[in-house]
């Protein structure tokens, strides 16, 4: 009987309890992209692109904005909440996008909540936005349903080939780790588009410069194995011709002393040639331009290395490599010579065909 | 002192295996990397190996005292101690399983409280767990030999399968220099990691309900290698997945990396292997309390079934008064260092003591 009496006791608290608050997929809307613009020092804005798919079959989602002033970016979800018909849910959040405005005041505030709360994943996608976070978000675009859709699959499908992959939890692991410097790419809004504009560079929080798109590809080259992307390079006589990336592998060989280090650089690069007008391809001509496009490599990653020293900024993460090559690593040492180490780049390219014609 | 269990209430030598995991592979996978790199930084593998080695040792040593004991160590302390003071050495032994099921019941309380619903209360979770276990332990011993073979079969695949997700994001730079760290630093790291190996001293009690007891201890040996292999693996993705200031920030490192992976239908995995988790925490928490009273009936020949409710009782209402991460935290750092004590004083004492008095009993 007394078995009895406690098993009934039990269900009745087991069905009974309900202090956990509830999430119906049919109650609550997904916030899929969200975006900060810069309004003064302690302020931003926020603008939330929440889709809403209205009842019944074969419906299209209906474009829903929710924009508020804030300090921090729970502050703003609250007041965004205010006007929403539905609870507003971070837990699929795909973008985060920062304006440029409010990345060079420094971002460490905003970024804070990614790295600390549970309701948003760690494979978002952040970029910076040139120009208005908002006016980029709310745009109606003529080849997406929604903004949001546009934005996430210009992010997920396309922007993963020309860069290394922007997520949250790389620019965390970066802006924390001692040893390196975020990026992230910048995207803006052109014309009824969305374009890739280039790769912001972070000192710290701050966004102190950035690479044009046709560098940030060398980047990809210098930062990690890709398989895809293709680069353009001129011959003497200012022919164009770009090639396919098949795989390409980069090494970093620290060598020296802590007091006197230097860098090399190895990129092998495993091409195809995919355009080159009026140029036969022979022999002759395919070590012409292997050569053309080691030289022209070469000098523009340098050129870029230069620009990174200049600026201070590590997004290579060369400093982690001489971390791990060193023993007693002094990081204030190294960060204080990282401006002068010289590091030399060698790019090798093979050419392995030309495609299905050998005109 | 109880008869010796029945042939027909023992399990076979290999279970031994599962029991083993099944103390050491629990909550402790979560979270343990942050102590050892705290001191080593990228060697902490290095730290969790020695851990491991030295976690073989003790095993050898627990099984050399029950071998020579052939009973559970209530026994044994009898033998060797007497009646009051090894009275007094079991039911510190007991009282030490006991709150390892506190801080077991808590600890995962607070996991849930944190990742999936934050308005949970602590009561009801443990009034949920406390039901579980019991109706588990009440079913006796091989029950909880079954549980802790099913939630092997459940937890492992899940486990491993999810360490591919941020294979994408590693760097293997990360874990060199390799020995950038004096060997005091080393064993000092190691030192942290015996509480989440901790919990095997259950052998301590369960060994008479082991057929043939003595040959199991290879899989005694397997389970804690099996154990130890898995905490390097999750060590090293951790390290070259995370830089270093990111994974001393992380309190649950194995988690954060479980949120990378993203299915088509299921965009956030942690939840669903936290639930899964719930195997890992019940077999461990069934393998202490069982334990625990085990131990209470051979000393006050209580009745196993009152003892289990009203140490589940106490349980979950020790649960509840842990109420924020400092207390939890103090909790685990102070079983941490208990369990050091356990590990590397008091079972070496007893193995020797034992020992000695073996073989002055032999020449006198």
């Amino acid at each position: 009987m007394k078995k009895y009496l406690f098993w009934c006791i039990f269900m009745l608290i087991l069905l009974l309890y309900n202090s956990i608050e509830t999430k119906i997929l049919e109650d609550i809307q997904h916030v899929s992209a969200i975006g900060y613009d810069y309004v003064d020092e302690h302020r931003m804005k926020g603008t939330a692109a929440a889709p809403f798919y209205p009842a019944g079959i074969d419906v299209q989602p209906l474009d829903a904005f929710f924009t508020a002033v804030g300090h921090t970016f729970l502050d703003i979800l609250q007041k965004q909440q205010l006007e929403s018909q539905r609870k507003l849910v971070t837990g699929r959040l795909q973008n985060f996008l920062i304006s440029k405005e409010l990345a060079k005041h420094g971002v460490a505030e905003l970024t804070d909540p990614l790295g600390r709360s549970t309701d948003i994943g760690r494979d978002v996608y952040m970029a910076v936005v040139d120009g208005s976070v908002e006016d980029l978000l709310t745009f109606k675009y003529p080849n997406a349903p929604t903004s949001a859709e546009y934005l996430s699959d210009f992010m997920e499908r396309n922007l993963k080939d020309m860069i290394p992959k922007p997520t949250v939890h790389v620019f965390l692991d970066q802006y924390n780790g001692f040893v390196q410097d975020p990026f992230l790419p910048i995207i803006e809004k052109k014309h009824d588009h969305i374009r890739y504009k280039g790769l912001a560079l972070f000192k710290n929080d701050h966004y102190v410069g950035e690479l044009s798109n046709k560098e940030s590809y060398l980047f990809k080259l210098l930062y990690e194995k890709t398989k895809t992307g293709t680069d353009q390079f001129s011959l003497k006589n200012k022919k164009y011709i770009a090639i396919q990336n098949i795989r390409s592998k980069v090494k970093y060989k620290v060598s020296g002393s802590q007091d006197d280090p230097r860098v090399d650089v190895h990129v092998s690069f495993l091409g195809e040639v995919k355009d080159a007008p009026s140029i036969s391809v022979g022999k002759g001509t395919l070590k012409e331009m292997e050569q053309a496009w080691s030289k022209g490599a070469t000098v523009r990653a340098t050129k870029m290395m230069n620009k990174f020293q200049e600026l201070e900024v590590d997004p290579l993460g060369i400093t982690e490599k001489a971390r791990s090559h060193f023993r007693n690593f002094d990081k204030k040492a190294w960060d204080q010579r990282y401006p002068t180490v010289p590091i030399k780049f060698h790019m090798k390219i093979r050419i392995t065909n030309t495609g299905i014609s050998n005109k | 002192m109880l008869p010796l269990p029945s042939e027909n209430r023992k399990v076979s030598p290999f279970f031994v295996f599962y029991l083993i995991v099944a103390a050491q592979f629990g909550l402790g996978v979560f979270s343990f990397q942050r102590e050892i790199v705290k001191v080593v930084g990228n060697d902490a593998w290095i730290a969790v190996f020695i851990a491991g080695i030295s976690i073989h040792v003790v095993l050898w040593m627990i099984y050399q005292i029950l071998n020579k004991g052939t009973n559970d160590i209530t026994v044994i302390h009898k033998e060797l101690f007497g009646k009051w003071l090894g009275g007094m050495l079991s039911l510190a032994l007991i009282v030490y399983l006991l709150t390892l099921a506190i801080s077991v019941v808590r600890s995962y309380t607070e996991l849930i409280q944190v990742w999936i619903f934050p308005q949970l209360e602590t009561w009801y979770m443990a009034l949920i767990l406390s039901v579980l276990v019991y109706v588990y332990v009440i079913g006796g011993f091989r029950i909880i030999v079954g549980i802790c073979f099913l939630s092997f079969i459940f937890t492992t695949p899940i486990f491993f399968i999810m360490l591919g997700f941020p294979l994408r994001h590693m760097q293997i730079s990360h874990l060199f220099p390799i020995f950038d760290h004096s060997a005091a630093e080393l064993l000092s790291a190691s030192k942290t990691m015996t509480y989440s190996l901790t919990g095997f001293e259950t052998i301590f009690f369960f060994y008479p309900f082991i057929k043939d007891a003595p040959r199991s201890q290879k899989w005694g040996h397997y389970g804690t290698a099996y154990s130890t292999i898995s905490y390097l693996v999750i060590m090293i993705v951790s390290l070259m997945y995370f830089s270093k200031n990111q994974l001393l920030e992380s309190i649950w490192p194995t988690l954060t990396i479980w949120q990378i992976a993203d299915f088509p239908f299921l965009e956030r995995f942690e939840f669903l292997g936290l639930s899964f988790w719930l195997f890992s925490v019940v077999n461990s928490v069934c393998l202490y309390i069982w334990a625990g009273t085990r131990g209470l009936k051979q000393l006050f020949s209580l009745k196993q079934k009152h003892s289990l409710i009203v140490i589940l009782f106490m349980t979950a209402v020790a649960a509840t008064f842990l109420k924020t991460r400092e207390q939890i935290d103090q909790l685990n750092s102070v079983m941490g260092l208990v369990s050091l004590y356990v590990m590397y004083a008091y079972i070496p004492f007893i193995f020797f003591y034992q020992m000695i008095k073996g073989k002055s009993r032999r020449t006198s």
